[in-house]
């Protein structure tokens, strides 16, 4: 018990912050992606203690879980409860996602008592703000041409794609060995 | 020369994937594979920041590891004093670090600014960052600072680099000083001749420098050059060939009390390696020689000379002081045969082994001037115990020490308590009445 207060004494202001976000990150993408129907107070105040463990943890595969969780809840929305997927929610919940995983790699890496440059969180969010900016650029793009192409997906559409995903998969995965 | 092959897999071993990258890959993935089964221009959107993260951060991979450097200003710190330390990481990649945690262990008597918590500082490509570290060196003694370590963090800390670890250096913190002024009483000092000169005008040869004549000054001083030049007599002034030997013996047999460093409370060995500084510095002001012996087991001893190189050497001779318990050591007599006759002995000791006062009596038995200096911390206190008895026995044990102290005085060995400046006044003035007085069967 001695040994938590210690080191609770010793927490520092950046790594809490950066804890912090990741809280708020997964709660709002989990909050997003929960179907209209079921939202509630209830349900809101249940997200708060999943979206708080990958905070307290960052550094575990619970990180993996409230990120799947974010992505399955989406899926039920917009497939069977059939929400419609306006674009600005979607790029929202897709901004959570990616500041839940980015906050998360960055906190597991980062000793909760260290002492941080101000340059480093500088450098982190300019990041953040950079990629989320490009991301809104894919969006507009995404939303701007997806209706010309039609509603229908041809065989050879979906091989290609598929085609990219495992190649991409793969690119990854040789380089990560 | 090994192939190119081999060096780039070497290369990329120094960097390893964290959670964080199997987690962007897995869920990268199964959102694009779902947008593309199920024909879903939304999904992508939502993995969209995610995979440009991925994308942005592995277009550029860093493949070398980041260069450490600890080095510490040599400033040789005094108790109390300062120091620094420069940790330096440097990035000789193409590709800038999200951030390097560096860590520092040290001493836990070298007391840096956040000295105990990890640094993260971010480093340019090309670039090295400074991180200092300052604070007080609260004791004496060589203190170690590092090993440093630090690890890199970059592409969007998907990727990490292998820890970096340097040695560890050695920092030297002398003993401070305690405030100690002494009587120029000395026992055997005045009218012999020696080696080395006391700073005290005399009647030495050694030339001091020409002053105006004077009434008392002899006719054969006059240095009737700078007389005639001057028309004025001058004489030349000399310093006075004082030459005591100071020989400061250490008891290190046992040690006690807690030690705090230059705050706090005070053991034995501390107390004895402040005053032996102190007093070693004394009377090497005042051109006396000055020597240390060990009572206990490694016995090491210093050669009496004087002069600052000889203080010098002795805070360093001091920095290797240890209690060194040992089961047979010499008795006085045995000690006495290496120290000069006249020679002025101050036995620092906490008078907790039955040996040191044995030791103490030997000496002045075999005609030594010896005063001793008790180092044991007045606040020292037993050991707690389960039963009423322990209490009791401290006391018991304290009056047996007071009992030896007294009997050790009826022997000619003045015991004092350090108390810093002015403690040995009282029983240097005794020290030196006695040895004017006749003594019959004195060794020498």
């Amino acid at each position: 018990m001695t040994a938590w207060v210690n080191r609770l004494a010793r927490v520092t202001a950046v790594p809490l912050v950066l804890r912090g976000i990741v809280f708020a990150a997964a709660w709002l993408g989990l909050w997003l992606a929960v179907p209209s129907p079921v939202a509630s107070l209830r349900v809101a105040l249940l997200l708060v203690v999943v979206a708080l463990v990958p905070a307290l943890i960052p550094g575990t595969r619970v990180v993996d879980g409230v990120m799947l969780a974010i992505v399955a809840l989406w899926v039920v929305s917009t497939l069977m409860v059939g929400q419609a997927a306006e674009p600005v929610h979607t790029f929202m919940t897709g901004a959570a996602l990616y500041l839940t995983h980015s906050a998360a790699a960055f906190a597991a890496v980062l000793p909760y008592d260290s002492v941080v440059d101000a340059q480093v969180v500088v450098r982190w969010a300019a990041r953040s703000v950079f990629v989320l900016a490009a991301a809104g650029v894919v969006t507009a793009v995404v939303v701007l041409f997806a209706p010309m192409a039609g509603q229908t997906t041809s065989v050879v559409a979906l091989f290609a794609g598929l085609g990219i995903v495992v190649a991409l998969i793969a690119l990854l995965a040789r380089r990560r060995g | 020369m090994p192939p190119a092959d081999a060096v780039q897999a070497v290369e990329e071993e120094q960097w390893v994937p964290t959670r964080a990258f199997g987690r962007a890959v897995l869920i990268c993935g199964l959102v694009l594979l779902i947008a593309v089964l199920l024909g879903r221009a939304d999904l992508v959107v939502l993995a969209a920041p995610l995979a440009l993260s991925v994308a942005f951060g592995l277009g550029r991979r860093p493949s070398g590891t980041p260069g450490l450097r600890l080095s510490t200003v040599e400033t040789l710190p005094v108790e109390g004093g300062d120091m620094g330390a420069t940790v330096e990481v440097e990035n000789r990649d193409r590709v800038g670090y999200d951030l390097t945690v560096l860590q520092v262990q040290h001493s836990p008597w070298l007391k840096l600014a956040d000295g105990d918590r990890p640094h993260a500082t971010s480093v340019a490509r090309g670039m090295a960052t400074a991180v200092e570290l300052s604070g007080p060196a609260i004791r004496w003694g060589r203190q170690t600072l590092g090993p440093a370590s630090a690890y890199a963090v970059a592409a969007d800390g998907l990727l990490r680099s292998k820890a970096v670890v340097t040695g560890a250096l050695g920092v030297r913190v002398y003993p401070m000083t305690d405030p100690f002024e002494a009587d120029e009483a000395m026992p055997r000092a005045a009218g012999l001749v020696g080696q080395h000169r006391s700073r005290r005008p005399g009647q030495g040869g050694e030339l001091a420098g020409v002053r105006q004549f004077a009434p008392g000054d002899r006719l054969r001083r006059i240095d009737w050059r700078v007389s005639l030049r001057t028309e004025r007599l001058h004489v030349a002034a000399t310093l006075s060939d004082r030459d005591a030997e100071v020989v400061i013996l250490i008891d290190l047999l046992a040690d006690a009390g807690r030690s705090e460093g230059i705050t706090g409370a005070a053991s034995v060995l501390d107390r004895a390696v402040r005053a032996s500084a102190a007093i070693a510095e004394h009377y090497l002001h005042l051109g006396d020689r000055v020597s240390l012996i060990e009572y206990g087991a490694f016995a090491r001893k210093l050669r009496p000379a004087s002069g600052r190189r000889q203080y010098l050497t002795v805070l360093e001779w001091l920095l290797d002081v240890d209690p060194s318990p040992v089961a047979r050591e010499r008795a006085g007599a045995q000690l006495a045969a290496g120290i000069s006759a006249d020679a002025l002995v101050v036995v620092l000791t906490p008078l907790l082994d039955a040996r040191s006062a044995g030791m103490l009596a030997g000496l002045a038995r075999a005609g030594r001037f010896v005063v001793a200096v008790d180092t044991l911390p007045p606040e020292v206190e037993p050991p707690k115990a389960s039963s009423n008895f322990g209490d009791v026995a401290f006391r018991l044990w304290r009056l047996e020490r007071e009992n030896t102290i007294g009997q050790l005085r009826e022997h000619g060995v003045p015991v004092v308590a350090w108390a810093g400046a002015g403690s040995l006044d009282a029983v240097l003035r005794d020290v030196a009445r006695m040895a004017t007085a006749p003594k019959v069967g004195a060794r020498r």
